[in-house]
């Protein structure tokens, strides 16, 4: 899961970031308010946290602004500014939670986790699709035999994504937009190679290959 | 205390009694030496008419031509009278003195004389004798007028003026309090509009009344401006002292959340962050709230579904059934922050706890009555009072949970009303109410 962290205190931002990528994301990180609603716009992130006091343009404009422009990707506002009167304009404005300042990272992520389920229609906080069970805070994998298997960073949320989006067809470009952080070397080998390992992790059968086209995560095996 | 009214109507009275004082003085003094005069001129002519008629028969008698004098001398006691009295001793007097004879004094030959004296009956006459040489003979002819009738005319023409004055007085004295008392309706007005801004009803005075107050309400609309520029520069000023403070501890709370350290000064440390957090939500919070009649005011049929919308929206996942009542349509004289910061806070704990059921309800009487109700496990009777003393512990395990308590409590505090709380008899949970005096009444 690929997330856009948008915030303008430089030692927080880097706090929160290291935060989330220890919690299996990814993270791509911007720190005013033009950055953001380019990469709102144009990248594919599965959920996006965004200050509103920001430098450039105001939170709540870029907020409008990627809504507009339809993006629907979840955003948690993540904010100081936390009066109701504030709250009520930043949901108004579409935004799909709303979290104040300060607060406790498992508060974060708890919240986090409910906007993913529901933007992917999950209603169970397990991850069970196929037997497997992934365990998001251990970052592993429980067979169907019941063996865990441990996962490095990148083979977990590879897989999550793909278990958060079973049978349909992903195409390595589009795994690759929500599984490596902006900055990352996207050679389409690479991730070949981390499909192939995590095939030899979990079993063949799980991981569809349709040619030309991409993958495919099977709900049954 | 100094009526300006009092004041300006007793100066006007005095001064006009003053002026008008003078007036009838002036006036009646005019009329009597007019009406003096007027005599006199009569006197003197019947005087000439009278000396045309005294001729001195061929003995050296005098003697007065009967046929050439007045009627009016010839009728008894008629206040007309004249005596033609001889330097010899020998006296002619009209018939209309009778037996009765007038002092007259000596007057020598071209000299003339005007008195006032006494006649027939105690009549007031008014006199003019005059010495002449005539036929070789010297006498003195006096002419006499009664002056009653005249005198009654002038005590007639004195009431007159005496009551059209009086009246003039009065009337322009009403006149005077009416116009000055419609001058101050102005400066009522004015003052109902600066009772509609205190209730929150509207921001500044429109009226701008008569020229002469004009600069008054342009001072209070300068002053309203400024009161209001105050507020939203200090809650700007809070809003960002409050976002500035808690970057760098979120940053805190972040770092101690994954320090190595033993338990125990963990929670020290943590119990140290969390009372500064409290602080700041608290008393930065506190110093924002505007307080009754201040900012803009509150519509709950506007607000109140964007805020439950809001909710909705937070809690989606647990597809909570969030309701409200039937809303008052009417504006209420409450800051709408303020109130969106009672309510939200009221709805928002009361959602954490709620299985499923939120409920809230407006209603509007004498005072603006809130509760809020839900279908959660609700609160021990004993336990209330804690729900809202500061920093009360029954938060520890949902963050927040308290803290928004103490917020409420700090506004229905500021705004002068009581809090209740009990059993919701019809969702089972804890029931929240609130009692808001309105300040005014509005419709």
């Amino acid at each position: 899961m690929r997330l856009l962290l948008v915030e303008d205190d430089a030692q927080l931002a880097a706090g929160i970031a290291a935060d989330l990528r220890h919690a299996g994301f990814a993270v791509d990180h911007a720190e005013n308010g033009i950055d953001a609603e380019y990469l709102g716009r144009e990248q594919l992130y599965d959920a996006m946290i965004l200050d509103l006091g920001l430098p450039g343009r105001p939170g709540l404009d870029v907020l409008k602004s990627w809504r507009s422009n339809g993006v629907l990707t979840p955003v948690l506002i993540l904010t100081a500014r936390d009066s109701w009167t504030e709250r009520v304009v930043g949901l108004k404005s579409g935004a799909d939670d709303y979290l104040g300042k300060p607060f406790h990272f498992e508060e974060l992520s708890a919240r986090l986790d409910a906007l993913l389920r529901r933007s992917t229609g999950r209603a169970t906080p397990e991850l069970v699709v196929a037997g497997l069970l992934l365990n998001e805070e251990r970052q592993r994998v429980r067979l169907a035999d019941g063996t865990e298997v441990e996962l490095t960073g990148t083979e977990f949320r590879l897989l999550r994504y793909l278990m958060s989006h079973p049978d349909r067809v992903l195409s390595k470009s589009h795994l690759t937009d929500h599984v490596y952080e902006g900055d990352h070397d996207r050679d389409s080998n690479v991730l070949e190679v981390y499909v192939r390992r995590l095939r030899d992790k979990i079993g063949r059968q799980h991981i569809e290959t349709r040619r030309g086209q991409g993958y495919l995560f099977r709900s049954r095996c | 205390m100094i009526s300006l009214e009092r004041h300006f109507v007793s100066g006007l009275a005095v001064t006009l009694l003053a002026v008008f004082a003078v007036l009838f003085w002036g006036s009646v003094t005019a009329v009597r030496s007019l009406s003096e005069a007027y005599v006199l001129a009569r006197l003197e002519h019947d005087a000439e008419a009278l000396l045309a008629a005294v001729w001195v028969n061929p003995r050296g008698e005098g003697r007065l031509g009967e046929g050439r004098v007045s009627p009016i001398y010839r009728q008894p006691l008629s206040g007309h009278y004249f005596a033609v009295n001889f330097s010899d001793g020998g006296q002619i007097r009209s018939r209309s003195l009778w037996d009765e004879t007038l002092e007259i004094p000596a007057v020598a030959v071209g000299e003339v004389r005007t008195f006032t004296g006494r006649g027939p009956g105690e009549q007031h006459l008014q006199l003019r004798t005059a010495g002449y040489r005539k036929g070789g003979r010297k006498f003195s002819l006096t002419v006499a007028e009664d002056m009653a009738p005249m005198a009654a005319d002038i005590h007639r023409f004195q009431l007159l003026a005496l009551g059209l004055l009086a009246f003039a007085l009065l009337a322009i004295v009403l006149i005077q309090r009416y116009v000055l008392r419609r001058g101050f309706r102005a400066l009522d007005e004015v003052r109902d509009q600066v009772r509609l801004v205190s209730a929150g009803q509207m921001q500044q005075i429109n009226e701008p009344g008569p020229l002469e107050i004009r600069p008054l309400t342009a001072e209070v609309n300068r002053l309203l401006k400024q009161v209001q520029q105050r507020l939203q520069r200090s809650r700007l000023a809070v809003g960002n002292l409050a976002h500035a403070l808690k970057a760098p501890l979120s940053l805190m709370t972040r770092d101690l959340d994954s320090a190595q350290m033993p338990g125990t000064e963990r929670e020290r440390l943590a119990g140290q962050l969390n009372r500064i957090r409290v602080l700041i939500e608290r008393e930065l919070k506190r110093a924002r709230f505007a307080g009754e009649g201040q900012g803009r005011y509150f519509v709950p049929r506007e607000q109140i579904p964007d805020l439950l919308e809001a909710l909705r929206q937070m809690y989606r996942g647990r597809g909570l059934d969030i309701s409200c009542g039937d809303l008052p349509e009417a504006v209420l004289p409450f800051d709408g922050e303020d109130m969106l910061e009672l309510l939200g806070n009221l709805l928002d704990n009361a959602c954490k706890w709620a299985r499923q059921r939120v409920e809230l309800r407006i209603s509007r009487d004498e005072a603006v009555l809130i509760t809020v109700s839900d279908d959660g496990p609700g609160v021990a009777e004993s336990d209330w009072d804690l729900l809202l003393r500061r920093g009360g512990r029954l938060d520890e395990q949902e963050a927040g949970h308290g803290l928004g308590l103490g917020i409420v409590r700090d506004l229905v505090s500021d705004y002068g009303g009581t809090i209740e709380f009990a059993r919701s008899s019809s969702l089972g949970g804890l029931q929240v109410s609130l009692m808001l005096p309105s300040p005014h009444r509005t419709g």
